[in-house]
């Protein structure tokens, strides 16, 4: 509706209450025309939903011809977003049809054209995103860069939209969110059907790359989809993206607008290829620290569907994935086979594990049957075959509680061959057999505890390993810690496996409270003494100078001078010799037990003929250098000895 | 390993048992301190020398 | 018995008796060495960006991401997980030399004490965070 007033002074003075229009609506429109030049101005001018007040054109060439505005070559106040542009405007008041033009700085423009049938179509090259700033001020901190061009178009029944972005960039301040040299392109259209928009969207980005700390996302996504909104829901009929690293992701659902929640949804991730996946999306967010730890490789489909808005289920299809950690220090894969989740029913998942490595043992392939349920999967028994042995699973969980995952199990070994152990773990062969039988196993990922024991049969005797427990297994470095007891090691074999001199009779072992860090002891409490009984007690003389070397080279020349060279061995009634460690000191101790640090201590107390006393004065010994003094001395053992 | 005597041997044993004595209870800054720069040196690669096996026998 | 005789056996450490008479800080536990070796190896990726101001030091003895800008944006990911496993192995350096010492509850003295002397050895030119916020050197 046009209200006209108007009074004649010099030149023309037009007044016109107000101005309303589907797409826009002026108030206090007022228009002056002095010879060629004149201005418009518009006390209050709505459009798009937002408002200007004060708003004047000063148009360079103005003219009014029936009914027609024609304003050439003006500037515009009271609209900061358009204040540098140079404008043309050309309406009709009769057909209320028309066009606006809008140059600015560079070789930016737009055109605005309303049609008699109210249709606008606005056509942009170049827009610079920094204008959005002006627009829109929120996003000016966010310092917008770009241009724009494309073509937008609307008739009150139907938008659309065509655009294509070149050369954009956006930051904060601290450079933790920022995209830079983004180029992409969008097709949007959608069409009124009742309360509610069909819509149909197209988007490509395809250069360019964006940061949304922790998570860097390359270009090359492609975004197909198709829906419906109205003011209370969101639905997506079907969509479809694909993305670096992932064969496609497609998507349908319905979304609660207000609440800002998923009503119902299908999502379907197709083959992800989780070396690209993981180390780029989910472990930035999952485990910062760790990214550089973890190797990843082989491929996922993942599944997830909400109903009622509640996640319902989710199933997880692994082929062919391998992963590392920590370099090789724990492999496993390939592996495969299929994890489901239901909210309300327990599932059966299925791992097929073709490799699986500790250290230096390799696992022979094995496969697991789990049920999965709310919060718990419970693993079926299985067996996992290592060397001439296997590692029995007699019953595993896996919880999740509030304070992180937790697994609870029992298993027991089939017995291993020693020989077969020590050969795969580089260590000198021994004789006998591993084997296991543990309850009571709790693992969380701080630590892990095996209530039960671990025995190997070994040197005629036996090894026992009780209150094992692993603290930080997944850290830098995890740490054992044990209490070991030995009974009836055959010295004779001892000696021999460790190439040191020759020793006949038995030995019990204690090493209580052991605590090992990368496999080397920090502490423990340990004592070796002869087990009691009547056998032969017999010593070498090489035996008895490594002994004496651990008191460093002084010490074993004196053996060499003295007439007890002449001998090949020794009797002896007693070996006794205790170490405590601590601090990288072992506290030393013979068989008469502990004693000042200044009394010396009977290590081998001799008996028969020729006997001989093996005595310790320091009883404060650097660990390390104790070790590679037994080194040292197993090292000359394997040379050739000339007398 | 370098040859210790028995001389020097008497002489480190005998601060062993003066250091029994002595119990820290207070923070040690200075010892914290010291064993700091060596640990800063190592991990800055510093002097290189500082960045050897530690563990050498005599000091 | 006949005759009975004496090997001596001495084992005398220089180094082990010293360290504990002076009252140094243990410092050369496998725990400390693990942790050490993986900070070293950390360091030739760290030292361009204490330099180009990416990284600064915080004066609570851990590393934050003082400058993004200063990376270029398909490496800022990685700029996040450096200061993350550098931050994960401080701590626990800390933490492993208190309780090395027998002292657990030690770690936050060791923690400001190291804060400090991280920024006094810092060379020039890298960002370190003082009493008045962020400074270059």
């Amino acid at each position: 509706m046009l209200l006209w007033g108007a009074s004649a002074r010099a030149g023309l003075q037009l007044d016109i209450h107000q101005i309303d229009h589907p797409s826009f609506s002026a108030r206090g429109v007022s228009l002056s025309l002095e010879s060629n030049a004149g201005w418009i101005r518009f006390d209050r001018f709505t459009a798009a939903g937002r408002q200007w007040h004060a708003v004047q054109l000063d148009c360079r060439h103005l003219r009014l011809d029936e009914g027609r505005i024609q304003c050439a070559d003006a500037r515009i106040s009271g609209v900061p977003e358009l204040a540098d542009a140079r404008l043309d405007l050309d309406f009709s008041t009769q057909t209320r049809s028309g066009r606006l033009t809008a140059k600015f700085v560079g070789d930016a423009w737009l055109t605005a054209a309303l049609s008699a049938s109210s249709a606008l179509d606005i056509q942009f090259e170049k827009m610079p995103l920094a204008l959005l700033g002006r627009v829109w001020p929120p996003t000016d901190q966010w310092k917008p860069s770009g241009a724009l061009t494309g073509r937008a178009g609307f008739d009150g029944r139907q938008f659309s939209l065509t655009a294509t972005l070149v050369n954009a960039g956006f930051s904060d301040v601290s450079g933790s969110h920022a995209g830079e040299a983004l180029t992409g392109d969008v097709r949007l259209s959608a069409a009124r059907t009742g309360n509610a928009w069909r819509w149909d969207v197209r988007a490509g980005w395809t250069g360019g790359g964006v940061f949304w700390d922790p998570v860097f996302v390359p270009p090359g996504v492609s975004l197909e989809a198709e829906g419906q909104v109205s003011d209370r829901h969101l639905d997506i009929f079907s969509s479809r993206i694909e993305a670096p690293g992932v064969s496609y992701v497609s998507g349908k659902g319905q979304f609660d607008i207000a609440g800002r929640r998923i009503i119902d949804a299908e999502v379907s991730v197709s083959h992800a290829d989780l070396a690209v996946v993981v180390p780029q999306f989910v472990l930035p967010v999952v485990a910062p620290a760790q990214t550089e730890r973890w190797q990843v490789a082989g491929w996922a489909d993942v599944d997830v569907r909400w109903r009622g808005g509640e996640l319902q289920g989710v199933d997880v299809g692994l082929d062919q994935v391998g992963f590392a950690y920590l370099g090789q220090r724990f492999r496993v894969g390939p592996l495969s086979g299929r994890l489901p989740w239901h909210r309300d029913a327990s599932v059966e998942g299925h791992l097929q594990v073709d490799g699986l490595h500790w250290q230096k043992l390799d696992f022979a392939p094995f496969s697991l049957d789990m049920a999965v349920a709310q919060g718990n999967i419970t693993v079926a028994p299985a067996r996992l075959p290592v060397l001439d042995g296997a590692i029995i699973i007699d019953h595993l969980t896996v919880v999740n509680s509030d304070e992180g995952w937790q697994g609870r199990g029992g298993f027991f070994m089939e017995p291993v061959s020693m020989r077969a152990l020590t050969a795969a773990l580089d260590l000198p062969e021994m004789v006998g057999t591993l084997s296991a039988s543990i309850p009571g196993l709790l693992v969380t990922p701080r630590r892990a505890a095996l209530d039960g024991a671990l025995v190997i049969a070994l040197f005629d005797g036996y090894v026992q390993a009780t209150g094992l427990e692993v603290i930080e297994p997944f850290g830098l470095l995890p740490r054992l810690r044990a209490d070991v007891v030995a009974e009836h090691l055959d010295m004779a074999q001892l000696t021999e496996t460790f190439s040191f001199g020759a020793v006949s009779g038995f030995v019990d072992l204690a090493l209580n409270d052991l605590q090992m860090a990368a496999w080397k002891p920090v502490r423990f409490d340990a004592s070796v003494r002869s087990t009691p009984g009547d056998y032969p007690r017999r010593i070498s003389q090489r035996a008895v100078e490594h002994i004496t070397a651990l008191g460093g080279p002084s010490a074993s020349a004196a053996i060499q001078r003295s007439f007890l060279q002449f001998f090949n061995d020794f009797g002896y009634r007693e070996i006794g010799v205790g170490c405590r460690l601590a601090n990288g000191i072992c506290q030393m101790q013979g068989t008469e037990g502990a004693g000042a640090d200044s009394a010396p201590f009977t290590i081998v107390r001799g008996g028969g003929i020729p006997a001989l006393n093996v005595i310790g004065y320091n009883r404060r010994v650097n660990w390390d250098e104790l070790i590679e003094r037994v080194k040292a001395a197993i090292a000359s053992d394997a040379a050739p000895v000339i007398k | 390993m370098k040859p210790v005597s028995n001389w020097a041997a008497v002489t480190a044993f005998s601060l062993a048992i003066a250091g029994c004595v002595t119990i820290n209870i207070y923070f040690p800054a200075a010892a914290a301190e010291k064993a700091a720069d060596r640990i800063i040196d190592e991990v800055w690669q510093l002097k290189p020398e500082a960045a050897t096996k530690e563990g050498a026998p005599s000091r | 018995m006949k005759s009975v005789w004496k090997a001596v056996f001495v084992v005398s450490l220089l180094s082990a008796t010293l360290a504990t008479a002076q009252g140094n800080l243990e410092v050369d536990t496998p725990a400390i060495s693990a942790i050490k070796s993986s900070m070293s190896q950390r360091h030739a990726q760290l030292a361009p960006l204490y330099a180009s101001g990416a990284v600064g030091l915080k004066s609570d003895g851990s590393l934050a991401v003082h400058d993004a800008n200063a990376v270029p944006l398909a490496q800022r990911g990685k700029l996040n997980a450096l200061v993350a496993a550098e931050n994960n192995d401080r701590a626990a350096l800390y933490r492993e030399i208190a309780t090395a010492n027998g002292h657990p509850e030690w770690a936050g003295d060791i923690r400001n004490t190291f804060a400090q002397r991280w920024i006094d050895k810092a060379p020039g030119g890298w960002w370190v965070e003082g009493s008045r916020g962020w400074a270059r050197k």
